[in-house]
């Protein structure tokens, strides 16, 4: 996939303003792409999913915002990449209302529903790389 | 940066800022709550009208408010949701379970009022 311009936003995920400052980077970039409001609010909650899930379950971790061109079509990326514990069970960890961290457990969900493409990669002991793409 | 939460003859009124870290919505459920006792408010309006995103944890602060200011004898009314918001609140799969939900501020007092 060929990159367009030099558009890659990397923040590290330290404390709770971190992700502040990534969202607001995310929005500002899917806006300036040219994404509807409620395509930019899409991409802000997957976002936002992404960095709590970095906080709840590896204390810390980066994310990047790629903006990509593929066959002339623009494409907002987001990578989300943790040296935390893994997934043990990845298919347990989809099913609608299962947490580990007494949170609602809808978080890996609503972030598939709000996106196009979602790759996953975690092993446990060795951490987690999420991949969210949005085609525009 | 804190929320301001204003009183309005028997209700409360809080308005959420756009820049909300998941601390700040926390401390202003206890805010809120302590204000309901302090001042005996009937009424919770809770205003998002510059809120770009409910995401799940901010929808699991608004839940869990509502249903404690309910254990306190206040209702909560949400009022200024956005389009936007609207639909991505549809695709968490989130309920507003205790809350009821007006177009603006205008509205939420008028309910308020009727619910009385």
């Amino acid at each position: 996939m060929a990159r367009l311009g030099v558009i890659t936003i990397e923040y590290k995920i330290v404390t709770k303003l971190d992700v502040l400052s990534a969202r607001n980077a995310a929005k500002h970039l899917a806006e300036e792409m040219g994404f509807s409001k409620v395509d930019t609010a899409k991409i802000d909650l997957a976002v936002s999913e992404l960095a709590h899930n970095l906080f709840l379950h590896a204390e810390q971790g980066k994310l990047k915002f790629n903006k990509r061109l593929f066959s002339g079509r623009k494409i907002f990326e987001a990578v989300a990449l943790d040296c935390g514990p893994g997934i043990d069970d990845l298919d347990q960890a989809f099913q609608q209302g299962f947490s580990t961290k007494d949170s609602l457990g809808i978080g890996l969900n609503s972030i598939m529903e709000v996106v196009d493409e979602f790759l996953i990669n975690s092993k446990a002991g060795e951490g987690t790389q999420v991949i969210v793409r949005k085609w525009l | 940066m804190t929320v301001p939460i204003i009183k309005l003859g028997s209700y409360l009124i809080v308005t959420f800022q756009n820049e909300l870290t998941d601390d700040m919505a926390v401390e202003a459920q206890d805010k809120i709550l302590n204000r309901i006792r302090e001042t005996e408010a009937k009424g919770l309006l809770i205003d998002l009208s510059v809120i770009d995103v409910v995401d799940s944890f901010l929808g699991r602060v608004l839940n869990d408010t509502a249903m404690m200011a309910r254990l306190m004898g206040t209702q909560t009314v949400v009022a200024g949701i956005q389009p936007a918001v609207a639909v991505t609140f549809m695709e968490l799969g989130l309920k507003m379970k205790n809350i009821s939900t007006v177009l603006d501020i205008e509205q939420g007092l008028d309910l308020l009022k009727s619910l009385e």
